[in-house]
């Protein structure tokens, strides 16, 4: 999404572009808070760290996301000016 | 000393804290619109991150979340569910907002909207609109803010007095020192509400049970393992459908990053790169629900049969017979939570109504003084009438509230669109956002005409594309100096 200003012509695959990837794991992980994906971690048992699965799950989802945007943010500043 | 008197002086001193936090900011901003609504462009990364996370901290999250999580179980996960990915649209959105604001003097999300499709009409409904939501979601929170102080003092404070004291300390620090006053303390009271979440999310689970797992197994034993499996249970008791579950993900994710409120922060930071850090630093706050829900399903075996779950956090307190001194922590914490969203709303219902409605149906514009007096005025205004309704309250408040979910939601197309999307056209966009928010309002009043048992808004959100789409591509394009504006607003290249 970030792409748009880019020079045109660039010969810079959409493969190489960090924001695509984001966006993939970002919707990997939507899918997985909701149906279809949640409903197979969606039973009570086994209990993780004390947690029941369900719970265990969306924590786990909350800490990919984190990592996700913070592997983003990285890029993002390597990539762009500041301003 | 009486526990009553220990509790008052705990609160008390919460009070005083957040009012100083609040007011000293105030001698640093301008005297100017920007410096009121968008302190001055000068908010850093630590109060940003506690402005974008207390405003999930509302009264909701801190009696509503125990709540659902004792009444519906794992229904509750929802609520950090969504959060992950709704808070990720803000990543690209903000730092776009945040460039043309600089340049071109924005300081709410209508005004970029407005210029983008060349529409005041569009800001005069948007300021309508955030009107219409901002009252009764400040109206609550001044209702958590009563309640808790009513039932912890056990009846000591009246609920128009803990309502009123609470939302006096608000006013006066919003009144004085805008934007920079909410961040300041949103910044004390969210750390706060943290330290209050963690230490009770702890505590109770292990006072009870002996420990998180072991208050779980107890859970099942007790013949509740439907509870905790995904998506819980719906409001009658009866099991959660998906469809109910997914569509309110997905629409309160939807809406989260176009809260008006929440979204014209971004116009606030410091810079860019600011911004972003904290918008992706967001979840860490996100986690502090845990704890929260966690006290929620500590009471499911110990306190069985509380009839009104938003009681059961005050509830359980009230049994547990505590030290006085931590009932007055837990009522500051509480207080907190209400007090950083009722803040954050206040404040931009104010800015709003005034820059987005008023001072576009005036002929000559305001000046920078005036509109800033109009607006310091509007929040002693709008303060006022959400305390009337808070202690008139009746239901209807609240489903007003859960209904302008799928009402705020519309807003994200037309938002996406003027950033990514060259053709969308004035008329594509005026159709899609009030033919959204009228299909939404529409299932929220008949709902018993929705095909299938989805949120409204998921209904609004696709007449909304539709008609964007639709009408956009059947128009001529809008200028494109003007589009080219707002499409070259992401940050250049290395």
């Amino acid at each position: 999404m970030q792409s748009k200003n880019e020079p045109t012509g660039s010969q810079k695959s959409i493969l190489e572009n960090g924001s695509f990837w984001f966006c993939i794991v970002i919707i990997m992980i939507s899918l997985f808070i909701i149906w279809p994906g949640y409903t197979l971690f969606s039973s009570a048992t086994p209990l993780i760290f004390g947690f029941p699965l369900s719970f265990a799950w969306i924590i786990f989802c909350t800490v990919a996301g984190f990592i996700a945007m913070l592997a983003l943010y990285i890029y993002d500043n390597r990539n762009e000016e500041a301003d | 000393m009486e526990t009553g008197t220990i509790i008052l002086i705990v609160v008390a001193l919460y009070l005083a804290i957040s009012l100083l936090t609040g007011i000293i900011p105030s001698l640093r901003i301008s005297s100017s619109v920007k410096g009121y609504v968008a302190g001055d462009r000068s908010m850093n990364v630590f109060i940003l991150y506690f402005v974008i996370g207390a405003s999930i901290f509302s009264s909701f999250a801190f009696l509503g979340g125990p709540g659902w999580a004792y009444s519906r179980g794992a229904a509750a996960f929802y609520i950090i569910a969504y959060g992950v990915i709704g808070i990720v649209p803000l990543y690209f959105f903000g730092p776009r907002a945040w460039r043309l604001g600089k340049k071109y003097g924005y300081v709410t999300q209508a005004e970029l909207l407005a210029d983008r499709f060349d529409s005041k009409f569009m800001s005069v409904m948007l300021a309508l609109l955030s009107v219409v939501v901002f009252i009764p979601y400040l109206t609550l929170q001044m209702v958590g803010a009563g309640y808790v102080l009513n039932v912890i003092s056990e009846g000591l404070i009246p609920f128009w007095a803990g309502a009123g004291v609470t939302y006096i300390v608000v006013l006066i620090y919003v009144y004085f020192s805008g934007v920079m006053g909410v961040g300041w303390s949103n910044a004390f009271q969210g750390m706060f509400m943290m330290v209050m979440a963690w230490v009770l999310g702890i505590y109770l689970p292990n006072a009870l049970y002996g420990g998180i797992g072991e208050m779980f197994t107890a859970i099942m034993e007790a013949g509740h393992t439907a509870m905790l499996q995904a998506p819980g249970l719906a409001a009658d008791g009866e099991p959660w459908n998906w469809w109910g579950f997914s569509s309110a993900v997905l629409i309160s994710a939807v809406g989260f990053s176009v809260w008006p409120h929440f979204f014209m922060r971004s116009f606030a930071a410091k810079s860019a790169r600011s911004l972003r850090l904290s918008v992706v630093l967001y979840p860490t706050f996100l986690i502090f629900l845990v704890p929260i829900l966690l006290i929620g399903f500590s009471a499911i075996v110990a306190f069985p049969g509380v009839e009104q779950a938003d009681s059961i956090l005050p509830h359980v307190l009230m049994q547990l017979e505590l030290p006085a001194i931590v009932i007055g922590l837990f009522c500051a914490g509480a207080l907190a939570a209400s007090m950083s969203s009722g803040d954050a709303i206040l404040h931009s219902a104010a800015s709003i109504s005034i820059r987005d409605g008023v001072n576009q149906v005036l002929k000559t514009p305001l000046a920078d003084k005036t509109e800033r007096l109009l607006i310091q005025i509007s929040v002693l205004v709008i303060g006022l009438v959400a305390y009337l309704f808070a202690v008139v309250i009746d239901v209807s408040i609240v489903a007003l509230l859960l209904g302008s979910y799928g009402g705020v939601a519309q807003i994200f197309p037309v938002i996406f669109a003027m950033f990514y999307w060259k053709r969308a056209t004035k008329a594509g966009a005026l159709s899609g956002l009030f033919g959204g928010i009228l299909v939404n309002t529409f299932f929220l009043i008949f709902s018993h005409l929705k095909p299938i048992d989805m949120h409204e808004g998921m209904y609004g959100l696709a007449a909304n594309l539709i008609l964007l789409i639709g009408v956009s591509l059947l128009t001529k394009p809008d200028d494109p100096a003007r589009v080219e504006k707002f499409i070259n607003s992401g940050a250049t290249r290395k």
